[in-house]
């Protein structure tokens, strides 16, 4: 309740706007009883003090701080540490595959490889003065797989004595020649990578290839593709082996497997992305802007 | 809070804390340090400090530097507005005013310039100044009443 012991108290929380509604309403009523105390009021009301927006302070840019430190190489990381991802699942899925690829198959200390020249047709790859591999020769169960053109490794092999050649029917290839080294550790008995012709392409890419199941009952030569792809040959009784590529030998449905040559194709395709940002990385020198400071990182 | 945001309290209550450093201290050379002092502890204590406090902490650092500090040194000298000669033709209310707001004492400017440069109500207000509401309610009203007073005298002069 508004009296003459509080009424200033009321009129300076009017003044100041912390007055409830009903206690303003109180104010007015007390105000239309005693209309002399209006100019007190009125009094109390002009001390507001309105501050002059002219007065500004001239030192503001000293009080600023850098907003960009240290910044740009937070982000730079992720951008960094995806690409050190990406380029070690590419190396984690590439090199042991290349060195795989890339290792010469032996057999008897020999090496084989072959030579697609699309011709259309399927022929021995050599050695006839081995009776074993004669006999093997003349078996329908001698399961190979195709090969690459022109390739450096195979004019390297192109070198080896026939006489030590084995019999190899090629699938994919017209002409299927010998290649290999003489006096070499057999590595593997039952399967074994003849040769690699590469061409123009990667290792990546050969193994991203189609492989080829040759079963030898119903074997017909068909050239479907002239991509290179890596030879390999089958030492095995058992005739449902096939021979193919690496992805081939992984006992896996051919839905998965698909699926699995398509996921290599796309991180081949990845690797090659990234060694092309790799080097031009390399070849330029990036910078970053800290602040009013310019960092240059030079490889 | 980050530097950005520092950078926006910078931007957006710099002039306001000068304009309330200044009246309260009434030197501007010490409003200029109090305002320096204010955004430095800002800094130093940005990681303890919600964005959306920053102005409340600044006008806290500010208040107690331009108090504390007066009191330490003991010279409440208010650079007060020159005298004038008032007459009906010259009724410049913001210089008398500012004469009234010099007869108050530090703490009672600092909490009349809170409220009335910046608005806030009596709660915030004992929040900046670590005083309790009804304090807050008391030492206002007696500011008030002492600028009405002078107001009131300046006008009879008049």
């Amino acid at each position: 309740m508004i009296t003459w012991e509080n009424y200033e108290e009321y009129m300076v929380m009017h003044a100041d706007g912390e007055l409830l509604p009903e206690q303003e309403q109180a104010l007015m009523s007390f105000l239309y009883e005693h209309p002399d105390l209006q100019a007190e009021l009125t009094a109390f009301t002009m001390t507001k003090m309105v501050p002059d927006t002219t007065e500004t302070y001239a030192l503001k840019d000293t009080l600023l701080r850098p907003e960009t430190a240290a910044k740009p190489v937070v982000m730079a990381l992720p951008l960094w540490r995806r690409y050190a991802v990406a380029a070690a699942v590419v190396a984690m899925l590439a090199v042991p595959g290349y060195r795989y690829m890339m290792q010469p198959s032996v057999t008897n200390g020999q090496e084989y490889g072959a030579v697609a020249v699309n011709t259309g047709k399927t022929l021995p790859v050599a050695g006839n003065n081995n009776p074993a591999t004669v006999a093997t020769a003349t078996s329908a169960a001698e399961q190979v797989t195709h090969v690459g053109a022109n390739s450096p490794a195979v004019a390297a092999v192109a070198t080896l004595p026939a006489a030590q050649s084995r019999p190899v029917r090629a699938t994919r290839t017209t002409k299927a020649v010998r290649v290999g080294t003489t006096n070499t550790p057999r590595t593997t008995a039952d399967s074994r990578v003849l040769a690699i012709a590469a061409t123009d392409i990667s290792p990546l890419e050969v193994v991203a290839t189609q492989p080829i199941k040759i079963s030898e009952k119903n074997f017909v030569p068909v050239v479907t593709n002239t991509l290179p792809l890596a030879i390999e040959y089958t030492e095995s009784n058992d005739e449902s082996v096939a021979a193919g590529s690496l992805l081939d030998k992984v006992p896996m449905s051919d839905t998965r497997r698909n699926g699995m040559k398509s996921f290599v194709a796309d991180v081949a395709t990845g690797y090659s992305r990234v060694s092309n940002v790799t080097q031009e990385i390399a070849q330029a020198s990036l910078s970053f802007k800290i602040g009013k400071k310019q960092l240059k990182v030079s490889f | 809070m980050d530097a950005k945001q520092y950078n926006t309290c910078v931007r957006e209550w710099a002039d306001a804390l000068f304009r309330f450093a200044w009246k309260c201290t009434g030197q501007q050379d010490d409003a200029n340090d109090v305002v320096q002092g204010a955004f430095e502890v800002l800094w130093q204590k940005k990681e303890e400090v919600p964005a959306e406090k920053g102005k409340a902490f600044l006008f806290q650092v500010a208040y107690r530097q331009s108090v504390d500090n007066f009191r330490k040194r003991s010279r409440v000298v208010f650079k007060e507005a020159p005298e004038e000669h008032y007459s009906p033709s010259n009724p410049d209310l913001k210089k008398v005013l500012d004469r009234a707001l010099a007869q108050l004492d530090e703490r009672a400017r600092a909490l009349v310039l809170l409220k009335d440069y910046e608005g806030y109500s009596y709660e915030e207000i004992g929040r900046i100044t670590n005083l309790n509401e009804s304090q807050v309610k008391v030492y206002l009203f007696r500011a008030r009443k002492t600028l009405k007073d002078y107001l009131v005298s300046v006008e009879n002069v008049i």
